[in-house]
């Protein structure tokens, strides 16, 4: 309560009864403290509340309609929250997948910076390819040369295609944004088909675009020499629509080539600055292979295996199918204007037919997509729980409060191995042991985390407060699962675990780090043995706001309230409401990248409580946040002088 | 016209967590004390890994606080300056008597702070003093401030920290290092509702705590018999023979070496898959850069 500073006379009288009678309230315990500035400043910082009923925003316009009152809508979200995880099993999988596909557009749409270049790069090489070959730039049009350069220049035309898809893949991954959507629910195959079905959308435009550029190209007048090739002309290319077949297809490998590799790589840079070389070098093993065999065996070697440099010579083209993507396009597209034909014709050997090609491209789409649902799925798997307890040498040497809360702890232990049942605690953390090895041999491990038992019953707020390298971190690491799995990510968050400050994010929250001994259960759900069922109630606030930059507000809350697997019938209700109830209403369709930094903390609060999750983790929510609002505009609330906390 | 930037502020964000955390259990770490003060309900404070204070933001005051703090504005006097420092001893002295154990933190131009302990300090006694003494000594205004949690937590962080250290002094004094050796012996905590089997659990665990056991956390750490260590070895090895071999090949003209070439290059091939695909990258493990 606030006791006003006219009254100080009384408070001798008013402290000294209450000492007198604290026996009989049931008082054990008071506390007194001076109003700090900032509630000065916030008292002196201006109506808050007026500007806020007139409801103007930065460019002073009305706010849309959907700032509704505060009442209605939490009334609202109320109704709509009882009705979290409506679906569950393929139903769930099929609307998160539609998030995904949908915030892949929707990102594609919001960011033409980089969607532009993936969609129009390739059609433009296209058309430049396409006009060499009928212009006879190269060669005579129709001939093998001509068409040679055709098919390789299309297949360049890909290239770029697969930094820009594995940017956004590995841009996920190392924001967290991936591991916030595991804690969602999300299912491994539920993002890994609609991360496929976005891009294949976009893929789709541009394959369509290079077949009409193909068919708009033929029917131009070409010059014909005296040997040009009818078979090998452009019209007799795109004829028939199997350029069309082969680069949808292409698409759907060059993607799941994208995700596969993507594992690879613990940065955007890196992965967009390294692929595109892969690839080539991907394309050029085989050719290299080829050339050490004749060098190094030369004439005789071919005989050795029954071969003629023709045969060898399609081997290699072959080998190029099978390791690279873009390689098995070109091949394909070659296929397509006839060089294989050629080549047929000057050997007895069988040439790489064109259904080799897609046979190759969806095999190994479908090889690279298990892969990379394999990977991720398998951070996922339930880890063994190892029980960990303290002597009771141990037990003695704990402050009081701490053992108590460790006997409850046990008792909660003992009860779920006999009854089956649990205490009720929201989050229970029981034994929780993380070492650390010492990074020299025959170092010490060092113990981030000693042995933390920790009950929390539902409606409780609990603070965890550490002096830098307390080991805060890595307790929160350890309750929630990751999909980072390549060394080079892996060896940077663990830097971040071993020094943990201000500086170092929460970046690794999710189960980057298996604890060595301890159990934690949220809501009787393991997180170690059964991470899914734990997951739907569970929220997560990272230290970094984790959000998509091309992706409003409120379709961030769509995304999520999607994975959460609530229906497309209540799924509007749910958003209007949170977006109600997070007074985000006038941001609703801003894009997260032009948020201010505490509006995206907003955000994040409100994608963590899509669902209505029991568990919610944050982890220093207001970061980087100033105590109040810059001036000149006045202090946001100075209704919380009115509201003690 | 007044134009309304709504940027969250700090207060603003902590306004809607308590809105809507209600119905929830939330765990929040934090560096803020005021934060934590603003927030929690409860409150755990870690020092090297290990919960050291538990409770509520009062009870952790109340266990841990030693000290009021009492803040006193002095007035324009006759003759005297506001930062007589005559003055000040004076009035601290006067404070002394009414609280004892009072020492002055400081003097900031007539804002004189005082630090009251705990054990002498009744807050209704406080005020009936302060009142009685305002015009003798020409106090315009004061204040009294309960511990804060920030001075808990620094007393906590402190208190610990020192006993580690005098730990650790004493074991190298003692020149066995037996200090940091935890102990090997021990059962469950008495009061537990937990059984034998409980008790031997622990007891094993307690046995192996130094053993390699200890740092397993269930991932798997071989492949075809060889860890990742050893996976990467032949990788590495074997991608420096097939460089040699082409070396060999191309420069030397060395066709034999062809097939050694193939073979090493298989093996290359398996170690980087077993390192990069096969085996999960254990951030426990120290070789992983």
């Amino acid at each position: 309560m606030f006791l006003p500073f006219e009254a100080s006379l009384r408070f001798a009288n008013f402290f000294r009864a209450l000492d007198d009678h604290m026996g009989e309230l049931s008082i054990t315990g008071y506390g007194i403290s001076m109003p700090t500035l900032e509630s000065v400043f916030l008292a002196v910082g201006g109506n808050f509340d007026r500007a806020e009923r007139e409801g103007t925003t930065d460019d002073g316009s009305a706010p849309p309609l959907e700032s509704t009152p505060r009442a209605r809508s939490e009334e609202g979200i109320r109704h709509v929250y009882t009705h979290g995880f409506v679906q569950q099993g393929l139903s769930a999988t099929r609307v998160q997948a539609y998030g995904m596909f949908l915030k892949r557009l929707q990102t594609s749409l919001n960011d033409p910076a980089r969607s532009l270049p993936l969609i129009g790069f390739p059609p433009a090489v296209a058309l430049i390819a396409y006009v060499l070959n009928i212009t006879g730039a190269v060669s005579y049009p129709g001939d093998v040369n001509s068409n040679l350069v055709t098919a390789l220049m299309i297949a360049i035309g890909y290239l770029p295609m697969v930094s820009l898809i594995a940017e956004a893949v590995v841009l996920e991954r190392t924001s967290n944004i991936r591991n916030v959507i595991t804690v969602a629910g999300c299912e491994v195959r539920a993002y890994w088909l609609g991360t496929l079905a976005g891009d294949m959308a976009l893929m789709a435009i541009l394959a369509v675009l290079i077949y009409i550029i193909g068919v708009a190209c033929a029917f131009l007048p070409t010059p014909v020499g005296d040997d040009a090739s009818e078979a090998g002309s452009l019209e007799h290319v795109v004829a028939g629509g199997k350029l069309l077949w082969l680069l949808l297809l292409a698409s759907v490998h060059i993607a799941s080539f994208c995700y596969f590799t993507s594992f690879s790589f613990g940065s955007a840079r890196v992965a967009v600055a390294t692929l595109p070389m892969l690839c080539i070098m991907l394309v050029l093993l085989p050719v290299i292979f080829v050339g050490l065999f004749f060098v190094s065996l030369g004439p005789p070697g071919a005989d050795l295996l029954y071969m003629s440099d023709q045969t060898i010579f399609v081997n290699m083209l072959r080998g190029i199918m099978v390791c690279s993507p873009h390689g098995n396009l070109a091949v394909g597209l070659l296929s397509i204007c006839g060089l294989c034909e050629d080549l047929k014709d000057k050997s007895d050997c069988v040439v790489p037919p064109f259904w080799l090609s897609l046979v190759i491209a969806a095999s190994e789409a479908v090889m690279y997509l298990s892969f990379a649902f394999l990977l991720d799925r398998r951070e996922l798997l339930p880890v063994a729980e190892k029980h960990w307890y303290l002597s009771q040498d141990e037990v003695d040497h704990l402050d009081g409060d701490v053992a108590a809360e460790y006997h409850l702890v046990a008792e909660d232990c003992a009860l779920v191995r006999s009854a089956g049942t649990w205490n009720g605690y929201a989050l229970r953390i029981a034994g929780l042991r993380k070492l650390f090895q010492g990074k020299k041999s025959g170092e010490a491990p060092f113990e981030a985390v000693k042995s933390l038992s920790l009950g929390i019953p539902r409606g409780e707020l609990f603070g965890l407060l550490g002096a830098n390298g307390a080991g805060t971190r890595t307790r929160c690491q350890c309750l929630t699962p990751s999909v980072c799995l390549f060394f080079r990510v892996i060896s940077s968050l663990r830097e971040c675990a071993l020094l943990p400050g201000k500086t170092t994010a929460i970046n690794c929250i999710m189960r980057v780090l298996y604890p060595n001994a301890g159990s934690i259960l949220v809501e009787g759900h393991s997180v170690s043995t059964d991470f899914a069922n734990a997951a739907k109630h569970l929220g997560c606030v990272t230290q970094h706001s984790t959000l998509y930059p091309s992706l409003s507000c409120i379709d961030h809350l769509r995304l999520f309230a999607r994975i959460r697997g609530v229906p497309a019938s209540q799924l509007e209700d749910l958003v209007q409401g949170t977006v109600a109830q997070m007074e985000l209403g006038p941001y609703r369709d801003r894009l997260a990248k032009n948020l201010s930094g505490g509006m995206k903390r907003k955000l994040c609060v409100a994608v963590a409580l899509i669902g209505n999750p029991e568990v919610v983790l944050l982890d220093e929510p207001s970061a980087g946040l100033d105590p109040v609002r810059s001036l000149p505009s006045p202090p946001n609330h100075p209704a919380v002088l009115k509201q003690p906390l | 016209m007044f134009v309304v930037r709504v940027q969250v502020s700090r207060r603003n964000l902590w306004n809607t967590l308590i809105n809507t955390m209600a119905s929830r259990s939330v765990v929040l770490t934090t560096h803020s004390m005021e934060e934590a003060e603003a927030l929690c309900t409860r409150i755990g404070i870690m020092v090297k890994g290990q919960l050291h204070a538990l409770g509520t933001p009062q009870h952790l005051k109340q266990k841990f606080g030693s000290e009021y703090l009492v803040e006193v504005t002095l007035g324009p006097a006759r003759g005297a300056a506001t930062n007589d420092p005559e003055r000040a001893a004076r009035i601290g002295a006067t404070l002394l008597e009414a609280f004892p154990g009072a020492t002055l933190l400081s003097d900031k131009g007539g804002l004189l702070a005082f630090r009251v302990p705990r054990g002498s300090f009744r807050v209704g006694a406080a005020f009936e003093a302060l009142e009685e003494r305002k015009e003798i000594l020409g106090i315009t205004d004061y204040a009294v401030a309960e511990p804060t949690l920030e001075q808990v937590f620094v007393r906590v962080v402190t208190e610990v920290t020192s006993l580690a250290e005098a730990s650790r002094a004493a074991a190298s004094r003692g020149g066995g290092g037996d200090g940091d050796e935890p102990r090997t012996t021990g059962t469950l905590s008495p009061g537990t509702a937990s059984s034998a089997a409980q008790g031997n659990s622990a007891a094993s665990n307690v046995a192996t705590r130094r053993d390699g056991s200890d740092l397993d956390t269930g991932i798997r750490k071989t492949w075809l018999g060889l860890d990742r260590r050893a996976l990467r070895s032949v990788a590495l090895y074997m991608g420096l023979f097939c460089l040699a071999c082409y070396i060999a090949i191309v420069g030397f003209d060395m066709g034999f070496v062809f097939f050694p070439f193939v073979a090493a290059l298989f093996f290359c091939i398996l170690g980087c898959l077993g390192c990069c695909c096969v085996l999960p990258s254990d951030p426990d493990d120290a070789d992983n850069d």
